[in-house]
């Protein structure tokens, strides 16, 4: 029966995007293959070439290669790109001569397909038809007498450029109708699975009914209820989102034939049959619908603390009426522990109402500093770059990711699902939800510039030891009495500092000896109206 | 007998304070969750109820706080960037921008430390491309040397196009260095880092 209605779905999908890609074809001119094949070969490109080679942005390792198909013949360059040693050892003129002029590096071998470089050959040749009616510019011909001539080149290109992007915004008015109407199949597909076919994903999710390829329940990875601890694989909530926002990626075919790496090494050549895969795209459905289970904890140290009221109770009308316990000592012994714990509990509670410390709230993104501030050894200040000279030191947006990320895109204990994130909310310029750690009421002011550019005080003072966080937690309490007492303490640079050459007294004090250091509060720092006003 | 009634009763006293210090520590705190704030005594203003710069918007047509200028306008003290990220675009800013930062100790000095923040984890901290992050494999492209004699030859203005646009596999760092600094920094390379070899 599923069968039956998946073929059925698949045909009426397949006849609406038949008809979508004929409207774009007639109203664009496009030619679909060669469209599909540029995109593959760009990936190409960033993938094995990007990092010696550009393509009208000059010489780096290797040479430029903007009109490089004019230069050599299609069967050479294929020849050079499949292995360069090779040609060069063979005493190939052409290739010796490019050996010699690039410093004798060597280009390393790619496992690329024939039909795969001739593909990346014409991406390569694409760029030329665009820019080969500018003049080009020559290294002889640069001087600074013909600046205006350079400029009117630049000025050509600023404006095949804004062409260039309204031809892209049509194109993504199209794409989106397109995701709509996946969309709309999508629902009307997850309409029709029963709850019994739900509860069969659900015991194969959870290692109940075992699957038939000897391959291990998805639980012992992926999470189907809420967790304390961190779990760096994603949780089935988590894989659920991720893959229904994606109209590229089917889950059923990515659980039958897996892409990522960790994904096959679990596997291990294995199979999931089809059956399989549909009950568990079904349990992922309804999952996404409900989200994962939470399961309330015994809350002990409640159940202690009513136990020990009612003791203390007991204790007390036996004192006074029943007189079980002969001996009255043992009755007032009980009493006073009991009235201690509770006051003592009652106190401490109360005392930590409005201080969220030890706050660690999971993110959208399984962010570690611990990964980046210890292992990778990036200063706070390469993400968080405001704290010099602002008030807030800053949540670095997503094109700060993308300065090391646009290169790594698998992490060794997340894999690439995590990194994935922030790779698909740069390409959308949908900003990430963090949610914030530290929170101050809106009735203190606190500059950070204060602080950490004249104050000189190290971030690890107020925020702890960032650099052992997997989850990111608030370590200080935050509370007024904190900010007080360390203003107390702390030392103000006073010597040789122009800005407090107006407190004549404290001068005075200093040099008699009647003070050892100014601190902070001496001159104003814990005055109500520096922070509250 | 007096003696060792005497002991008993230090030895009760001493573990009835020790059980009291032992119990005491139970019932401390409510069964905390480390997803949740934990109670406040007035929210009001605890939590903003006017949009906080990062937060969420649902008036602002982006639903974000933080908008970008409007257009055509320009934050003030900011001088917007005008070469494009072309050879032409290299070679013209190098032609004409000329580095205002004064080469004094302290300017220098500033640069030193934007660099160990920014440029030591790839390009190394002497500069020669060996930075922490190529050396423990977690980069896969050799970045460049920055003490040849090809690069330090090259006029100030190409350093600033490439820190400000980046190069090809390089990020920009427009929006990371201030433009104040990113000059100072291409003084230390100039000045400090290529007589240190």
């Amino acid at each position: 029966m599923i069968d039956n209605l998946t073929a059925k779905d698949l045909l009426v999908f397949k006849i609406q995007l038949f008809i979508i890609l004929f409207l774009v074809l007639t109203t664009f001119g496009f030619n679909v293959q060669t469209v599909f094949a540029q995109n593959t070969a760009a990936d190409h490109f960033d993938e094995f070439c990007a990092d010696c080679h550009s393509i009208g942005e000059g010489d780096m390792k290797g040479p430029d290669l903007l009109g490089v198909e004019q230069k050599y013949s299609e069967d050479w360059l294929v020849k050079f790109i499949h292995s360069s040693k090779t040609l060069i050892n063979s005493g190939d003129p052409k290739a010796v001569a490019t050996f010699e002029k690039y410093k004798k590096q060597n280009m390393p071998d790619t496992d690329l397909s024939v039909s795969e470089i001739r593909a990346l050959i014409a991406y390569i040749k694409s760029f030329n038809k665009n820019t080969a009616k500018k003049p080009s510019i020559t290294n002889d011909s640069l001087d600074v007498s013909n600046i205006k001539e350079i400029k009117s080149v630049i000025q050509a290109t600023v404006e095949e450029a804004l062409e260039a992007r309204q031809y892209n915004e049509r194109l993504g008015s199209i794409e989106k109708k397109l995701d709509v109407l996946l969309q709309y199949n999508r629902k009307s597909l997850s309409a029709r699975i029963t709850d019994e076919e739900i509860e069969k994903g659900r015991k194969l999710f959870e290692g109940i009914i075992p699957f038939t390829g000897n391959v291990p329940a998805c639980v012992t990875c992926h999470n189907t209820f809420k967790i304390d601890t961190l779990n760096w694989n994603p949780s089935a909530f988590d894989i659920a989102t991720a893959f229904s926002q994606r109209n590229d990626a089917d889950i059923t075919s990515l659980i039958i034939n897996p892409v990522s790496n960790k994904m096959k090494a679990v596997l291990n050549g294995h199979r999931l049959a089809d059956y399989e895969a549909f009950y568990i795209t079904a349990y992922l459905q309804s999952i996404e619908r409900t989200g994962l289970i939470e399961y309330k904890k015994l809350p002990v140290k409640l159940l202690v603390f009513i136990g020990l009221c009612l003791v203390m109770m007991f204790s007390l009308i036996d004192l006074m009426f029943t007189k079980i316990i002969k001996l009255k000592l043992v009755n007032i012994f009980i009493f006073i522990v009991t009235g201690i714990l509770i006051s003592n509990t009652i106190y401490i509670n109360a005392a930590n109402i409005g201080l969220s410390q030890n706050y660690a709230p999971d993110q959208p993104i399984k962010f570690s500093h611990e990964i980046h501030v210890k292992e990778n050894k990036i200063e706070c200040l390469f993400c968080h770059n405001g704290p010099e000279f602002s008030r807030e030191s800053g949540i670095p947006s997503t094109n700060v990711c993308m300065i090391c990320h646009n290169k790594i895109r698998t992490g060794e204990r997340t894999g690439q699902f995590e990194i994935n994130k922030i790779v698909k909310t740069f390409e959308n310029k949908i900003p990430i939800e963090w949610i914030k750690v530290h929170n101050l009421p809106d009735h203190v002011f606190f500059s950070h510039a204060q602080h950490v550019s004249v104050g000189k005080i190290e971030c690890r003072t107020c925020h702890g030891d960032i650099d052992e966080m997997h989850i990111t937690r608030q370590v200080s309490t935050l509370s007024m009495g904190w900010c007080v007492n360390c203003h107390r303490e702390s030392k103000v640079q006073f010597e040789e500092n122009k800005f407090y050459s107006e407190h004549q007294e404290l001068h005075d004090d200093l040099k008699s000896g009647k003070i050892r250091m100014v601190t902070a509060d001496k001159i104003g720092a814990n005055d109500c109206q520096t922070c509250h006003y | 007998m007096t003696f060792t009634m005497m002991m008993r009763k230090k030895l009760m006293q001493n573990l009835v304070i020790s059980l009291i210090i032992v119990l005491s520590q139970i019932p401390i705190s409510c069964d905390t969750n480390r997803n949740s704030r934990g109670y406040e005594y007035f929210p009001d203003m605890v939590y903003s109820r006017a949009y906080e710069t990062y937060a969420p918007n649902p008036v602002l047509p982006n639903g974000m706080t933080a908008q970008p200028p409007v257009k055509g306008t320009i934050p003030v003290n900011m001088v917007p960037y005008q070469y494009p990220k072309t050879p032409e675009g290299l070679r013209l800013a190098g032609l004409e921008l000329i580095n205002p930062v004064e080469p004094n100790e302290e300017n220098i000095a500033r640069g030193k430390f934007e660099y160990n923040v920014f440029c030591a984890n790839c390009h190394g901290i002497d500069g020669r491309g060996d930075g922490n992050l190529y050396a423990n494999g977690k980069y896969p492209s050799e970045p460049p040397s920055l003490i040849t004699e090809d690069m330090l030859s090259r006029p100030d203005g190409e350093f600033f196009h490439i820190i400000t646009l980046g190069s090809a596999i390089m990020g920009p760092f427009a929006s990371l260095i201030r433009s104040e600094d990113k000059w100072k920094v291409i003084l230390y390379i100039k000045k400090d880092l290529s007589g240190k070899n």
